[in-house]
């Protein structure tokens, strides 16, 4: 089981900011993750239409022992037990201090 | 005719108490934009760089930019320009609320403060009348009270007030000046300018508008740059959370210092954020003139009702309500010290507001303190209490002890670097250029580290803000722990952000745009012509120019250095844990791209280039 730690809005959706979900990878508990929280959570997780088949949001923070997992597999990052995965959204579009 | 700019100044002359207009010089206004950038060209012109920052001959300079206190979305600003105390180097410290754009009605775009007064005074300034008034009385108040007694005297409820409180008039080197009360020009000391001036504050109102030269062509840029703000949903996040919605964030990164840095991870950093915040004792959201964000908090003091730190001066006993905390101010009070009671950090903080300092150097320099305290450098007859990490009560103490430099808040008042110094630990000080460094840990952050080093105002987040990429993802994903790319786009957010310094707005503007969306409404409101491209060079000749101004100071590139302990003392545990700062992968290529010499002195090529041959 990872730990998985919902930062800011997320949490607020989901209704909880820790959460034990059982998942091989990234992918997996990400769409989990969606299940559990319904749509609002999944149309933060996904682009598009918020269905599960969608891609990953590209403003999808994921972290896995506090490494992003873009510098690891990515969505395929696979996850052992007890791992720690941190999710958060950031939607900004400009870049603070530029 | 000028539009955006007023076309006027005010100069003030307290040794002599006098006051006169003048016509702002058009030429720099056009070259330098105004803000930042016109505060840094009459610095530069008009004053010796070696001269003390207590000296009178050091001038206090308050500019708005052409976008202030116009229709365009978070057009608050000014930036107060001087010497900074804490540093030796030129500051730029900025502030919002709403006193900038009533100088801008009140027709002018700044005010530029000389020589010392022999009593106390106050500018009042309503229109086209400006006078200086005795201050005698208000001497060693707080910035809460001097403001609302100022507004009883004036008879004027709705004028806006920037002001320094006790710890501005004893010269704390990190003394901040404050406007509205809450909001603050808060770095490198300037409030301790102010003090060694005797100038107690500046009252404002204004009457008139800011003239904008193609009004319909304003009206469809800001209403665009409007529309994409309201569409940026971290603007959305903003409100709910303030900036303190970071601190998990970067917790979470294992970037967040901790105890004078020699953690990266704070065990009660849920406790201090921004969530928590918002939902055990957050009541509304504020915010500045002109803003559609409203970072602002308005929160209980005490979660529980009862002020648990009670302190001597005003405010005594809080029960109601107060502004903040911020990111910055939450982290350096709070995580740096390893305090995680939220009750002592909102105290400190309020604290900070009306004794008038910066948060984040008051933070840091009382973790320096505690540090050299528990390896036994300094003890309890010396500092007069326990001064051990985590402690809500010797925060507390010490933040009013500074400001009244009471005690051994006379070394705090200092700052870090000349208090370890002083116990002999120079290599305990945090920061970069005598000023400490803000709330991201440069060792598990690469970039933030380049950006530190050759920030002119020393240590500095807001400069060159490389948290974006690296930790947030935009405009670009980069890697935090690699260096690669980074003296690029270091460089790319300086010109940019100093740009954005010289127009007048915010720069949390930049959640949710960028200067490319602010570039035509800078046109439409001046009428100038100026091309995107324009925009940047003037942030990079700003740039440069106050890089020559420290270097005329007697500043080098030995200046551009981090502490040893980033250098060379990996995190020892959570997720960057090994992790040290690699800036010499990344210095020599900055300076480089800069058109600078290994010396880091601006090439004569880059200084014809920019027009500052």
């Amino acid at each position: 089981m990872a730990r998985v730690r919902l930062l800011g809005g997320l949490a607020d959706v989901a209704g909880a900011n820790e959460l034990e979900i059982a998942a091989a990878g990234v992918r997996e508990l990400i769409t989990k993750l969606a299940e559990i929280g319904g749509r609002v959570t999944a149309s933060l997780l996904y682009d598009g239409s918020g269905g599960l088949k969608s891609p990953l949001s590209r403003d999808l923070r994921v972290l896995v022992n506090g490494r992003d997992v873009d510098f690891l597999g990515g969505e395929e990052t696979r996850l052992e037990e007890k791992d720690r995965v941190t999710v958060f959204v950031h939607r900004g579009r400009g870049f603070p201090g530029g | 005719m000028l539009y955006g700019w007023t076309g006027k100044l005010l100069r003030v002359d307290l040794s002599r108490r006098e006051v006169r207009f003048e016509l702002l010089n058009e030429e720099w206004a056009r070259q330098y934009v105004g803000g930042r950038g016109i505060g840094v060209k009459y610095l530069y012109e008009e004053m010796d760089p070696k001269v003390d920052p207590f000296d009178p001959a050091n001038k206090l300079i308050f500019a708005s930019g052409p976008l202030t206190g116009t229709m365009a979305s978070c057009g608050a600003r000014y930036m107060v320009v001087t010497k900074g105390p804490l540093t030796g180097a030129i500051t730029t410290s900025n502030s919002g609320g709403r006193w900038a754009p009533e100088l801008k009605y009140a027709g002018y775009d700044m005010i530029i403060v000389e020589g010392r007064a022999e009593r106390p005074l106050y500018l009042w300034v309503f229109d086209e009348r400006a006078e200086l008034r005795d201050a005698g009385q208000l001497w060693g108040k707080g910035v809460f009270e001097t403001e609302d007694s100022i507004r009883r005297e004036l008879g004027v409820a709705d004028c806006s007030i920037a002001a320094i409180g006790p710890a501005g008039e004893n010269r704390v080197r990190f003394a901040a000046i404050m406007n509205d009360k809450f909001r603050a020009a808060g770095r490198s000391g300037v409030g301790a300018v102010m003090g060694a001036k005797g100038l107690k504050a500046i009252a404002v109102r204004g009457t008139g508008a800011v003239r904008v030269a193609r009004p319909q062509a304003m009206m469809r840029a800001q209403w665009a740059m409007r529309q994409k703000l309201a569409a940026a949903p971290s603007t959305g996040g903003m409100a709910r959370y303030g900036t303190l919605g970071l601190m998990n964030v970067i917790n979470e990164h294992g970037a967040l210092p901790t105890n004078n840095f020699q953690l990266a991870q704070f065990e009660e950093a849920e406790a201090i954020s921004g969530e928590t915040l918002a939902q055990t004792r957050l009541l509304a959201n504020k915010a500045c003139f002109a803003c559609t964000i409203a970072c602002g908090r308005v929160s209980r003091v005490a979660e529980q009702g009862i002020d648990r730190y009670v302190v001597t001066t005003s405010p005594r006993n809080w029960r109601h309500a107060s502004e903040g905390p911020e990111y910055e101010n939450a982290w350096a009070l709070g995580a740096d010290c390893g305090v995680g009671d939220l009750d002592a950090i909102f105290k400190a903080n309020v604290l900070c507001n009306d004794l008038g300092m910066d948060p984040i150097s008051m933070g840091a320099t009382l973790a320096a303190a505690m540090e050299l305290y528990e390896k036994g450098v300094i003890d309890e007859a010396q500092t007069g209490m326990e001064l051990r990490f985590g402690s809500g009560e010797a925060l507390v103490s010490m933040v009013e002890k500074t400001a009244l430099r009471q005690g051994f808040g006379n070394e705090l008042a200092e700052g870090a670097k000349r208090m370890t110094e002083k116990f002999g630990h120079g290599e305990l000080f945090m920061g970069v250029k005598g000023q400490e460094f803000p709330a991201y840990d440069p060792r598990a952050i690469q970039g933030m580290g380049l950006g530190y080093a050759t920030s002119n105002r020393g240590a500095c987040h807001l400069r060159a803000y490389t948290v974006s990429p690296e930790i947030l993802g935009q405009p670009v994903k980069m890697d935090p722990r690699q260096t690669k790319g980074k003296a690029e786009i270091t460089k790319m957010f300086q010109d940019h952000s100093t740009a954005l310094d010289a127009t007048g707005l915010c720069v949390f503007l930049t959640f949710g745009v960028t200067l490319e969306d602010i570039h035509p409404v800078l046109v439409a409101a001046t009428g100038v012509d100026y091309t995107f491209e324009d925009l940047v060079r003037a942030g990079e000749r700003i740039w440069n120019l106050e890089r020559l101004w420290n270097l005329r100071a007697g500043l080098t590139a030995d200046d551009d250095r981090l502490p040893r302990r980033i250098l060379e003392e990996p995190i020892p545990a959570g997720p960057a844990r090994g992790e040290v700062n690699r800036l010499g992968e990344m210095l020599g290529e900055y300076y480089r791209l800069r058109g600078w010499s290994p010396k880091g002195e601006p090439s004569r090529e880059k200084l014809a280039e920019l027009g500052l041959s």
